[in-house]
């Protein structure tokens, strides 16, 4: 068996890279698939976090590598899904610790265990980037529609395209305020890809349901409430090769704004 | 029936349980009930062969509801060492004639007045030297002449080591549930049973804190208790570490920052999540430990580590590991003036966290 490597990348920080790993890693093990998280931000990993593992983990990347423990040993078992597992990252030490070599070494081997293998990228452009991109064969760069959050996801495609292990790679764009859009506040969906010119994996909607499952340790994924863990939930099933439509963000969520929309599409058809 | 039995004591009958976890799962329906609450309980146990880390457990339980175990009934021996050794009073089923004098051993808080007078006496004694509290040992049971064991070094004890020994009380044990991926030398069995009461530990971790954060003297009044352990038997290892160098950290360990010392490590600050104290011998944190603490890391289980407040996400003795409990992460992290002092160590090839009163 040989699984996909992915890089979950964004070039700025704070865009929600590893939101996005995590949710898009347990949507993946949700449906059946056995998925492995790595996190190469070494010195600064958060993804044990969000997925309420941190009080499991002994070794790290950094130990497999330093051979101080079996690459088995390292991976910690989510605690909900069986077939999600996490590598994570040491917290003491820094970005130097891994080569490149090292890094791709450990996606072959984990390769032939596991179905997907996600890397959660650093911010970046530095040596964390060029460790976490070494492994992989797809990207998916994450951006926010903002100005500088797509300047650099442009950047970040531009290196992409110059590494020829990077067979493909494709934009997920998060934290989309519908009503900002409408009101010409922000960005639009379309603008981004008309400045990116890269394929769309999905569209995630800002939900304050993301700040609580980051300090619950729960992914969105698992909560069927939300609309973002639904767009994760749909992402995954695109990575899979179905054919999911894009959820109609503009979906007023109470009843009166789906009256004054009925309203609006009687007016429009006149 | 028996004279041990109190007139006011509930009496809990697990006798027909077969493992320890049956004995948790009864006891937490118990709870539930009104009538349970602010007793002396005496329970009475059947064959199950019950460590003093399990015992702990069970008695920290009851504790959540106000009520205290004053007596026990059993037919093991080795839930009767371990009930002694935490103070309970206890009658084995086989050699009832042999309790009479473990009364002595008796909580303070639950009997009468002149026996809490002779069991202060007792401590006065232990503080002086470790012979006695064999001796004491001896007094309660002459059938267990483990527990009994008088040992060469005892006379090379620490005041401080004694001090600590009398005034520890359990609190919720944190034990490794499922750690699949992790090499840790375990028993199936140990395992199996205690993580039943492992999640019954959380539940009570929950209470305690709600409790505390109510009405401060509550659960501290009823906590606090003194029980004579020989746990805190003096060793070649408690030597080893009585004489380790000291380094002392007189600042704050934020995420990331390791302190690696073969010796003891004094940590005069909190630690951070994400860092960690790795020493050979003991650590001891001066502020609050919420980081990864690793004690005897050369092996030596003897090693402890203690903090003004306990909330490491891990803590490890020598090749022992506990975790923290899922669930006990709180969204916004817990700010109170009220420390409380714990020490962590290995009972029974289990890292136990005991409460250090005043």
């Amino acid at each position: 068996m040989s699984g996909r490597v992915i890089v979950i990348t964004s070039g700025k920080g704070g865009v929600g890279k590893t939101t996005t790993s995590a949710n898009i890693g347990t949507a993946l093990a949700k449906s059946g698939a056995s998925v492995v998280l790595i996190d190469t931000d070494i010195g600064l990993r958060n993804l044990d976090l969000l997925l309420g593992l941190e009080n499991r983990i002994v070794y790290t990347l950094v130990d497999v590598i330093e051979e101080r423990c079996k690459l088995k040993q390292a991976l910690v078992k989510d605690k909900r899904n069986p077939n999600l597992c996490l590598l994570a990252a040491a917290q003491t030490r820094d970005k130097s610790a891994v080569s490149q070599d090292q890094l791709k070494e450990i996606c072959e081997e984990l390769k032939e265990d596991f179905d997907f293998v996600l890397l959660d990228c650093p911010a970046g452009i530095e040596q964390g980037f060029q460790n976490a991109v070494a492994g992989a064969t797809e990207a998916i760069v994450v951006t926010t529609p903002e100005v500088s959050a797509i300047r650099d996801a442009d950047r970040i495609i531009g290196l992409l395209q110059a590494r020829e292990e990077i067979e493909d790679y494709k934009l997920v764009i998060n934290r989309v305020r519908p009503q900002m859009v409408q009101t010409n506040d922000m960005l639009s969906v379309d603008d981004v890809i008309n400045t990116l010119h890269c394929d769309l994996l999905g569209v995630v909607p800002d939900d304050t349901y993301i700040i609580t499952s980051t300090n619950k340790g729960v992914p969105a994924v698992n909560e069927e409430k939300s609309l973002a863990g639904k767009a994760y939930l749909n992402i995954a099933k695109r990575i899979q090769g179905e054919d999911v439509p894009f959820i109609d963000l503009d979906e007023p969520k109470d009843i009166l704004g789906k009256i004054k929309k009925f309203f609006k599409s009687l007016g429009k058809g006149e | 029936m028996n004279q041990n039995f109190s007139e006011d004591a509930y009496i809990i009958d697990l006798s027909y349980a077969t493992s320890a976890s049956d004995i948790v799962f009864e006891l937490s329906s118990v709870i539930d009930n009104e009538r349970a609450k602010n007793q002396n309980i005496a329970l009475k146990l059947g064959k199950v062969d019950l460590n003093q880390s399990q015992l702990l457990s069970i008695r920290s339980l009851i504790n959540s509801i106000n009520s205290t175990v004053t007596f026990l009934e059993t037919n093991s021996a080795q839930t009767e060492l371990a009930a002694i050794n935490l103070g309970i009073v206890v009658s084995s089923v086989k050699t009832t004639e042999k309790t009479e004098d473990t009364t002595n051993l008796a909580e303070p808080t639950l009997v009468p007045s002149y026996e809490y007078v002779k069991l202060e006496d007792h401590i006065d004694e232990n503080e002086d030297s470790k012979d006695d509290e064999s001796d004491v040992v001896e007094d309660t049971d002459e059938s267990q002449e483990d527990a009994a064991e008088s040992e060469d070094t005892q006379s090379e004890v620490s005041d401080e080591e004694s001090a600590l020994k009398e005034e520890k009380n359990n609190s919720p044990i944190i034990s490794n549930d499922e750690a699949d991926e992790i090499i840790v030398a375990k028993s199936e069995d140990i395992q199996n049973a205690l993580d039943n009461i492992y999640s019954t530990e959380v539940k009570l971790e929950s209470i305690l804190d709600g409790e505390v954060s109510n009405e401060d003297g509550v659960i501290s009044a009823a906590v606090v208790k003194k029980a004579v352990m020989n746990e805190a038997k003096y060793t070649e290892e408690d030597f080893e570490i009585d004489h380790f160098s000291t380094s002392y950290v007189k600042q704050t360990l934020r995420s990331g920052q390791i302190v690696n010392y073969d010796g003891n490590v004094v940590i005069i600050g909190d630690c951070h999540p994400g860092s960690e104290v790795i020493a050979s011998g003991d650590i001891t944190v001066w502020g609050i430990l919420s980081g990864i603490a690793h004690a005897g890391v050369k092996g030596n289980e003897r090693a402890k580590v203690r903090a003004l407040k306990m909330n490491a996400i891990q803590l490890r003795i020598a090749k022992h590991y506990a975790r923290k409990p899922d669930g006990m992460n709180t969204i916004f992290p817990e700010r109170t003036s009220t420390f409380t002092p714990e020490e962590a160590r290995v009972v029974d090839n289990e890292i136990v966290i005991f409460k250090i009163n005043d």
